[in-house]
């Protein structure tokens, strides 16, 4: 039983690595980063499986999964020398609420409002905390750099 | 005094802008690499100004000031420019090119894009990007297929119909395509979940870029940039589901009582 726990969870991997991969290649991303942008997909997408489920707002599972994406991404960026942009941009994808949305387009469809309305902004509060858990590690490590570099030169011009 | 090599800094801050801003590059980096260049070049008080519609330039060397306004119409995803001319501006900034290179170098980019990734890549990554999608989104092995299927021929339509259009209409006319593609195929029995499969197929046009880059920019404080581009993004997702809703509807509503 744990045996095929573990095996669709790797099948899963493989999966999300194959779908942030070949995003990224229609983004047109450069050539060199597409094995990186599967990995940071597929970091993901375990992070936030392995979180969601076991009582865990799914808010805070995605969070996670995109929190380690732009640390991954982060070190990816200093390593290849590209944006950060090229590996959360496709790394994101398989975290994307794409089914709750449809379903929210169902229920307009279907003259439920009110249930279109709750899982319409479900899938955009899903969405936004995406892009902000992605965004907020390259930020916290530019400001955390900034001051450091300032506080070099206050002891520079400090010393006689 | 305001000499050409100004002029050929300027333009070169300008053009780089342009690129970056043009392939999805979030607002806080465009604003960085055109100071780089023109603190590089020599201006003292270099003022920028980036909305996601157009960038304005004003530096001053010598007394004298120098503007640049640029306006940007088509926006087109390529990441491969946006890490080029990163790379470009850095080597400029870094002293390692000298101004002339640096500016033939975005030219060549302006006129030779990186073009490795031809048509044919792009739909075979497209239609393999939305297979994965579809199974790891929870359907069967054999959604995969049609998945497949029906983003290739999404991507042919609306790359040979839509080749000039609003970039809007073309996401509502793949959303369309695709509801139309995948109710067809599941009624002739060739896939099993409908949602799987056309979101499976909407996956690879998913505005992820301008989704990222508008929180991004709402962290970092350009208000303006992003609360324009959530506006873009909602924009797209909403062509994408009302193209989508639009097919359902008619499809179940008439055609598919004209074809069984």
């Amino acid at each position: 039983m744990y045996f095929l726990v573990v095996v669709t969870l790797i099948l899963e991997m493989v999966l999300a690595f194959f779908t942030s991969m070949f995003t990224g290649i229609t983004l047109r991303s450069p050539r060199s980063a597409w094995f990186t942008i599967g990995l940071a997909g597929m970091l993901g997408w375990w992070a936030s499986q392995s979180l969601s489920g076991k009582n865990i707002p799914e808010l805070v599972a995605a969070v996670a999964g995109a929190v380690v994406i732009g640390t991954f991404a982060e070190i990816m960026a200093r390593v290849q020398k590209h944006p950060v942009t090229v590996y959360i941009v496709s790394g994101i994808i398989p975290l994307v609420p794409g089914i709750i949305a449809y379903n929210s387009m169902l229920s307009f469809l279907e003259k439920e409002f009110t249930r279109g309305l709750f899982l319409a902004f479900r899938a955009f509060l899903i969405a936004s905390y995406l892009a902000a858990g992605v965004a907020v590690v390259p930020l916290i490590i530019r400001h955390f750099r900034l001051l450091v570099s300032r506080r070099r030169k206050t002891l520079k011009t400090d010393r006689p | 005094m305001i000499c050409i090599q100004d002029h050929d800094a300027i333009e070169f801050a300008g053009l780089a802008g342009e690129l970056l801003l043009k392939n999805g590059a979030e607002t806080s980096r465009v604003e960085d690499t055109i100071e780089r260049i023109c603190k590089r070049a020599g201006f003292t008080d270099t003022e920028v100004l980036v909305f996601p519609t157009g960038i304005i330039i004003n530096g001053k060397h010598q007394g004298a000031n120098l503007t640049l306004a640029k306006r940007i119409h088509i926006r087109d995803i390529n990441l491969s420019v946006v890490s080029l001319i990163n790379d470009i501006s850095r080597k400029y900034a870094d002293n390692k090119i000298s101004l002339e290179e640096g500016l033939a170098k975005v030219k060549e980019v302006v006129t030779h894009p990186p073009t490795d990734n031809g048509f044919l890549l792009l739909l075979t990554a497209g239609a393999l990007a939305s297979g994965a999608a579809t199974i790891l989104l929870g359907g069967s092995w054999r959604d995969f297929a049609p998945a497949i299927l029906a983003t290739g021929l999404v991507r042919i339509i609306v790359g040979a119909a839509a080749f000039n259009l609003v970039y809007i209409l073309q996401m509502y006319l793949a959303g369309l395509f695709s509801g139309f593609i995948g109710s067809l195929f599941v009624d002739f029995g060739f896939g099993m979940h409908l949602d799987k499969i056309i979101v499976g197929a909407l996956v690879p046009l998913v505005p992820g870029v301008a989704l990222t880059n508008a929180v991004r920019d709402f962290i970092s404080g350009d208000l303006l940039s992003g609360t324009l581009r959530m506006v873009e993004a909602l924009l797209v997702a909403a062509a994408l589901a009302g193209g989508v809703g639009f097919a359902l509807a008619v499809y179940s509503g008439y055609l598919r009582h004209l074809i069984f």
